[in-house]
């Protein structure tokens, strides 16, 4: 992953809360961590990748801002079932708008959406994740981008 | 005119069905939701609307060849992709499949409703 592939993230994601929330999000500074120092916050969205690149992206949240994600859907009912798609509509999203840069052969999956820790995701150990912080409406959530080439 | 709307995550259907109420043009009442291609060939068949939304990156049939199969049924169907996949080539194959627009995720309600416009218009106009 070069500078310019993390930036292509950080764009999509300042994009998606501009575009649905009409509120800015505040994109901290991108780190390399490790698979056993990810941070969870409730809620994740999963999208595996395939094609020229391999690895994953998840998008990690805690249900209050997920809440208010869902009122600026239009969607008054917040139960863990509407926030699980909320989460995995993000990750698909943000996923989905990185082809633009990254080709057609960025394949992403359907989103996994899960509660809770991510115990059943094995990242491919031999990639390091990167995290790119998003506070949004003064919660915390990651994008994390775990992916290199084939 | 009927309008079907094709997306596996049941927030972008709800919101894409509230644009959809609240603008009141071109008399477009709602015939159905799917959340998947089988889901939306089914109601096509069922429903025979004049136009459909439709997403990708969807389980079972996805999106790209479920408009395939949706141009077979009604040759007349106006489609339009919303789609979060935004590189050209996938456009450009769901145009080639009989797709009329596309409309990249995350859309505000505006151009939704102005894709939609456009859409009727160039339907009117072939």
């Amino acid at each position: 992953m070069k500078e310019k592939d993390i930036k292509i993230f950080i764009d999509a994601t300042s994009h998606y809360f501009e575009q649905t929330t009409k509120q800015a999000a505040t994109i901290g500074a991108p780190y390399l961590s490790t698979h056993s120092d990810l941070e969870h916050f409730g809620f994740s969205g999963l999208i595996g990748i395939a094609g020229e690149f391999r690895g994953c992206i998840y998008y990690t949240a805690p249900s209050p801002l997920l809440r208010h994600l869902l009122v600026s859907m239009g969607e008054s009912v917040h139960s863990d079932e509407n926030m699980l798609d909320m989460v995995g509509e993000v990750a698909n999203t943000l996923s989905g708008n990185a082809r633009k840069h990254f080709g057609s052969e960025f394949i992403i999956s359907v989103p996994i959406a899960m509660q809770g820790q991510l115990k059943d995701v094995k990242p491919p150990s031999d990639l390091l994740p990167y995290v790119i912080p998003v506070t949004w409406n003064s919660y915390r959530s990651s994008l994390v981008i775990c992916i290199g080439n084939s | 005119m009927k309008i079907m709307i094709v997306d596996d995550s049941k927030i972008v259907r709800g919101k894409i069905s509230q644009i959809v109420k609240q603008s009141g043009d071109h008399g477009l009442s709602i015939c159905g939701m799917a959340r998947n291609g089988r889901e939306a060939i089914q109601l096509c068949r069922q429903t025979m609307p004049d136009i459909a939304t439709m997403d990708l990156t969807m389980p079972e049939i996805d999106g790209v060849e479920s408009i395939t199969e949706l141009v077979q049924i009604n040759p007349d169907i106006l489609i339009l992709v919303i789609s979060a996949l935004a590189d050209k080539g996938t456009a450009i194959e769901a145009l080639k499949r009989g797709a009329h627009g596309f409309l990249c995720k995350p859309f505000s309600e505006d151009e939704l409703t102005e894709a939609l416009n456009e859409l009727i218009c160039a339907g009117e106009e072939a």
